[in-house]
């Protein structure tokens, strides 16, 4: 389901409760997370912290046009936040310990650790658009770049992530 | 081949998160939402008690410049970015690391706090005069905040939300400053820019606001790039004036973030009003 069919039209826009859009996007939203920060821990916490803030902004929140989008905005901003602030504790502690996945996951691990090597505007691209289905014009907005800088964004993380993958294949 | 393994691992991830307890979720936003009610009324309760008359007492208007007296008034150096409060008083603030580059003297009632630019938020705790080291504090749980930048601007960026600094469009003149800020990603104009007198000088005068879409972001990325402070965010309302200081082109930012009192609203523009530029020649 494209988060856009149910959210952003029908109830939702019109004010249904935090409740609802848990139940029909924190999921799909956690994965998005873990595809933009490599870590299934950091990406779970980052969304719980993105509905505590939709619960806390009350009607604010119930007014935005698609839900989702907001939390995943919210959840992406978190995510950069923490990360200038402990970016170099959190490198230390990955090449200790090695960022944690999601158990189960074996069969997919190389595209996540093909992701993860890629720069991280261009993994939120290509996350934005192929985990979260947003067009080339959604996630300009959301990201508040211009139309080209995502297609040209979108271009470069393909190529990129196609030879990550190729390189994985090979060896 | 690669966008077809990213939507499998997608499909595949989804079935393997746990869903956590979404009432404990509710429970934390709730108590946020009550935390912030508190605060606020009781910073609105003590701003209209005291504040209001401070203020009317202690500054003077924009709009009768021939009124300040510069030479007079003690004036000392601001602290710059280190967080404490700030007695009342007049201080000159440096927007530039070029030696001769004006300098900006500003006037602060009681209340403020020392960062980049002077700034005031929920929970400061000015009546403690050891406190100040304390405000990093309620700057982690603030529920609105105020501050003024006098800043030289060299870039703006080029991306909203950015979280690594490189990515800058460089300003030299007046004239590249106004169109950079007329086209800062991530927010878009309340009005088109206009053209006026303010701190005696010619200035630009511009209202921005973020895009809903990045409002949550702007004022812990890396927007401008300045000559004295590094990189430094946005807010969520953005008043600037691009300044005309004898060739050199300075920025009053006026920032908000948050539900602020419009006591303190009040407060910050007479702030604004109080800024009187010093150049070489003043000195």
């Amino acid at each position: 389901m494209a988060e856009g069919e149910v959210l952003a039209r029908g109830p939702v826009a019109t004010g249904v409760d935090v409740a609802a859009v848990f139940a029909a996007s924190y999921r799909r939203l956690v994965v998005q997370l873990y595809g933009v920060t490599g870590n299934a821990g950091e990406a779970e916490d980052l969304v719980q912290e993105a509905f505590v803030r939709a619960y806390a902004a009350g009607a604010r929140f119930r007014r935005v046009d698609n839900p989702e989008a907001w939390l995943r905005v919210t959840a992406i901003n978190l995510h950069r936040t923490r990360w200038r602030k402990m970016r170099n504790f959190a490198r230390i502690k990955d090449r200790i310990t090695g960022p944690p996945d999601l158990p189960g996951l074996e069969e997919h691990w190389e595209v996540v650790d093909a992701l993860r090597r890629l720069p991280e505007n261009l993994r939120v691209v290509l996350v934005l658009h192929y985990l979260a289905d947003r067009q080339v014009h959604q996630i300009a907005e959301e990201l508040g770049v211009a139309e080209g800088t995502v297609k040209s964004r979108l271009s470069r993380g393909r190529d990129a992530l196609a030879a990550e993958l190729g390189q994985e294949e090979r060896s | 081949m690669s966008e077809s393994r990213l939507r499998a691992f997608a499909e595949r991830a989804e079935l393997l998160v746990d869903l956590p307890d979404v009432e404990a979720l509710e429970r934390r936003g709730s108590d946020v939402r009550a935390r912030r009610r508190t605060t606020t009324a009781a910073v609105a309760l003590l701003v209209a008690i005291g504040g209001t008359v401070a203020v009317q007492e202690r500054f003077q208007r924009a709009d009768e410049p021939d009124k300040v007296d510069t030479p007079g008034r003690p004036v000392v150096p601001y602290p710059g970015n280190q967080m404490h409060d700030l007695a009342a008083g007049t201080y000159e603030l440096t927007p530039s690391s070029v030696r001769g580059d004006p300098t900006a003297l500003i006037t602060l009632p009681t209340g403020w706090n020392s960062w980049e630019g002077p700034n005031r938020f929920d929970g400061h705790q000015s009546d403690d005069p050891t406190a100040g080291r304390y405000n990093d504090v309620p700057l982690a749980s603030l529920t609105w905040y105020v501050g003024v930048l006098v800043v030289k601007v060299l870039g703006i960026s080029e991306d909203a939300c950015l979280t690594t600094p490189g990515h800058y469009r460089f300003v030299e003149t007046y004239a590249e400053s106004v169109a950079a800020f007329s086209d800062l990603p991530g927010y878009r104009m309340v009005a088109a820019p206009r053209e006026e007198m303010a701190f005696g000088r010619r200035a630009t005068h511009l209202v921005l606001r973020p895009r809903d879409v990045v409002d949550t972001c702007v004022h812990e990325a890396g927007v401008f790039l300045t000559s004295a402070n590094g990189d430094i965010g946005g807010e969520e309302h953005l008043e600037l004036w691009v300044v005309d200081v004898d060739g050199v082109p300075l920025t009053v930012m006026k920032g908000a973030t948050g539900e602020v009192p419009p006591e303190i609203l009040a407060e910050q523009s007479a702030v604004v009003d109080s800024i009187v530029f010093r150049t070489h020649q003043d000195n």
